[in-house]
């Protein structure tokens, strides 16, 4: 039998996160219910005309739709060409201003400005630098004598994919720098010391102390890079509106011409939850391995 | 107890804010007017205009408010829904179709002065407002596309203007190790491609759907012709190498600054070069799009048009005030009468091209006579949809990713489905 007494207590630490938990269902969990609801329906926007159930019918026919599997691809490739650069250069720059003593806040300051521009003026300046007559990568190549013609980056598939690459590239390596040379300043210079000690090079040291220690770190930098890597939408839709040929047609894109520009919501919303099914099975396959050691220890005790 | 204390004097006060929202006896009437999209000039014309119709009226008052050109539909659907919205809207002619048929607009048949409004207008634009029978708007300007020719770069080569789709091939040779094309089109996967792609199928005799709208067409003979025309420019270096990656601006960009001398363009491009670019506008010529040199057909030749029409809104309260506004706006208003560059398209006013008229329209008579011949775009609600599917099947052409053909049908197959749903 419990008392009242006792079943207060237990309750009490649900009475404070009630208005979490509210919060929780009202801004995320009811939109994403009511989004599966609406994929369901061939939704019809007068409202007298009358939704009509048709089960999973948009999802098979996104799956069977040349555009739109061609767009996962495009979303994995676009993910996979910028995130490793982002991160090698990321790595490269938190390495160089961890060594910066004086004016680091300065330097800091400057390399964040990538990251602080709205990705719709990134779109801009980038798709002009690419422009073939006008812009400046070509004026520079042609200057340096490594090209003898404009070429139309923006207007071949592979080129496009490429410079949509650099831009993000571009964008996120400032965030990647910043995460990885917070994880470095909590690097204790101990482990450092002893690795000399040891007899360790700068290379033993780089990959037995700094990567390890920065493990986590970099678990979470892959985790939101990958996650916002593979939702960019302004940035492309700016520089190439997902062309040539469709190879920067981007799953966001794709939603965006289902759900906004045709209309078609019952149809978009399919297309937005199959987005977001591929993201959470990705994030919890990283969030297990980045603590599946912590988990073993754990168990271990 | 508490809570009917708080809840009843909201109930009653609600009731009292809303009832029948017709002006008192001695207040003027008040008319909603949205306008969407619109160059800088008519929006400059439009504020004036109404401000003196406000001045000069003590029982009509109008309300202006300018809105997103690309919010037209949505808006359209929100305030049809809901039964209230502006009692005036300047929206693409193409809205009379679905919004008519919806109750969205008012019929102008219903205003005994109709019959005579009509016959100020050419005749060729009062299809495209028509929906089973009735007219849902009235249609104040249209844009006729044009070819615009740099006269400056045709004269110092010593070429003509071509008429034929043979003829402006037989042209590029001369623009060799030039460092200008002979022609530039936006083929990015953007809609200004296929507005510039279908100009050429409608010449040819195609369109873009069916006569019930069933299915696709402008996969047909003229479309594979045109397509396979403008990949015979682009493989033989006629078209800018990154045309496939140009919308609108950096076409305008590439033409407007002498790397081209030939562009699918319309009414407003006149404006645009005079107030965006140094161009010298004594350069500019307007002339009739190149059509293939033997007609394709099935249909006649015709020229792409789009007009932009004023509709009187289903659910106004005060449709003969609204009515008395759109004619005093936009059908007597003297500006209608003078065809004017700033105002971002050609009037639809037969007056505008009575003898004697001044303009300061680069070749008005050349965008008169592409008006008069006009047909516009299909009003299918899903038109947005289907001129997304013809740029990427242009676009995919033009990078070689598809043949003309397989673009063509690729498109066609994805437009058939789209038109299945309605």
């Amino acid at each position: 039998m419990i008392t009242r007494g006792a079943l207060r207590k237990n309750l009490t630490p649900y009475y404070f996160l009630l208005p979490a938990i509210l919060v929780l269902v009202i801004i995320i969990l009811y939109p994403v219910f009511s989004n599966l609801i609406m994929s369901l329906y061939k939704v019809k926007l007068f409202r007298g005309a009358g939704d009509e159930f048709i089960g999973l019918t948009h999802y098979a026919k996104l799956f069977g739709n040349r555009t739109f599997v061609n767009s996962i691809w495009s979303s994995v490739r676009f993910t996979l060409y910028s995130l490793p650069l982002a991160f090698v250069l990321g790595l490269g720059m938190a390495l160089i201003f961890n060594e910066i003593r004086k004016y680091r806040p300065v330097f800091t300051g400057f390399l964040l400005i990538p990251w602080a521009i709205a990705p719709v003026v990134t779109g801009y300046m980038w798709r002009w630098l690419f422009h073939d007559s006008f812009g400046l990568v070509n004026h520079t190549l042609l200057s340096l004598g490594f090209i003898d013609a404009n070429v139309p980056w923006l207007a071949q598939p592979d080129a496009a994919m490429g410079a949509v690459v650099m831009a993000n590239v571009w964008r996120f390596m400032p965030y990647i720098t910043i995460m990885l040379l917070a994880g470095l300043q909590g690097v204790s210079a101990e482990l450092y010391e002893a690795a000399h000690v040891d007899g360790a090079n700068v290379f033993g040291r780089f990959f037995h102390v700094t990567l390890p220690q920065l493990k986590h770190v970099i678990g979470v930098v892959f985790l939101f890079a990958t996650i916002w890597m593979v939702n960019d939408f302004a940035l492309i839709f700016i520089m190439t509106e997902g062309g040539p040929a469709k190879a920067t047609q981007v799953v966001p894109i794709t939603v965006y011409r289902i759900a906004f520009e045709h209309l078609r919501l019952g149809k978009g919303a399919a297309a937005a939850l199959i987005l977001l099914l591929f993201l959470l099975a990705m994030s919890i396959v990283f969030i297990r391995v980045l603590f599946r050691e912590e988990r073993r220890g754990g168990d271990a005790n | 107890m508490y809570v009917n204390g708080i809840l009843v004097p909201l109930f009653v006060g609600l009731i009292a804010c809303g009832g029948d929202d017709r002006p008192s006896p001695g207040e003027p009437t008040t008319v909603v007017l949205w306008e969407f999209g619109g160059v800088p000039g008519l929006r400059e014309w439009v504020q004036q205009a109404v401000a003196d119709f406000n001045a000069s009226r003590s029982d009509i008052q109008i309300e202006l408010e300018f809105r997103d050109w690309a919010t037209q539909r949505e808006s359209l659907i929100s305030t049809t829904i809901v039964g209230d919205g502006p009692d005036i809207v300047r929206v693409n002619h193409s809205y009379s179709v679905e919004f008519g048929g919806l109750g969205g607009f008012y019929a102008l048949e219903n205003f005994p002065d109709f019959p005579q409004v009509k016959e100020r207008i050419v005749d060729n634009v009062w299809e495209l407002v028509e929906y089973d029978g009735k007219h849902y708007g009235l249609p104040v300007t249209m844009l006729p596309f044009v070819l615009a020719v740099n006269t400056d770069i045709m004269a110092r080569m010593g070429l003509e203007v071509p008429n034929t789709w043979d003829e402006m091939l037989a042209l590029g040779p001369n623009f060799a190790g030039t460092g200008i094309e002979l022609f530039t089109i936006p083929g990015g996967l953007n809609l200004d491609t296929a507005y510039c792609f279908l100009p050429l199928v409608y010449k040819a005799g195609g369109r873009v759907l069916n006569d019930d709208w069933s299915a696709a067409a402008f996969n047909g003979p003229a479309g594979q012709a045109a397509l396979e025309f403008l990949i015979e420019m682009k493989t033989k270096g006629y078209l800018p190498a990154a045309s496939a990656a140009y919308a609108f601006d950096e076409n305008s960009a590439h033409w407007a600054t002498g790397r081209a001398a030939l562009s699918i363009e319309g009414p407003w491009w006149q404006d645009i070069l005079h107030g965006s670019y140094d161009f010298d506008l004594n350069n500019l010529a307007l002339v009739q799009i190149p059509a293939p040199t033997e007609h394709i057909g099935p249909h006649e030749s015709r020229t792409l048009l789009d007009v932009i029409m004023i509709a009187i809104t289903g659910y106004t309260k005060v449709p003969n005030e609204a009515w008395e506004v759109v004619k005093a706006l936009n059908l007597d208003h003297p500006v209608w009468r003078n065809p004017n560059p700033t105002m971002g398209g050609i009037p639809t006013l037969k007056a505008a091209y009575a003898e004697g008229v001044q303009s300061d329209y680069i070749d008005l008579d050349q965008l008169a006579i592409a008006g008069a011949n006009g047909l516009a775009w299909p009003g299918h609600p899903a038109i947005i949809q289907i001129q997304r599917h013809i740029a990427n099947a242009v676009n995919m052409a033009l990078t070689g990713s598809l043949s003309p053909k397989e673009a063509l049908d690729f498109a066609a197959e994805e437009v058939n489905e789209v038109l299945s749903d309605y």
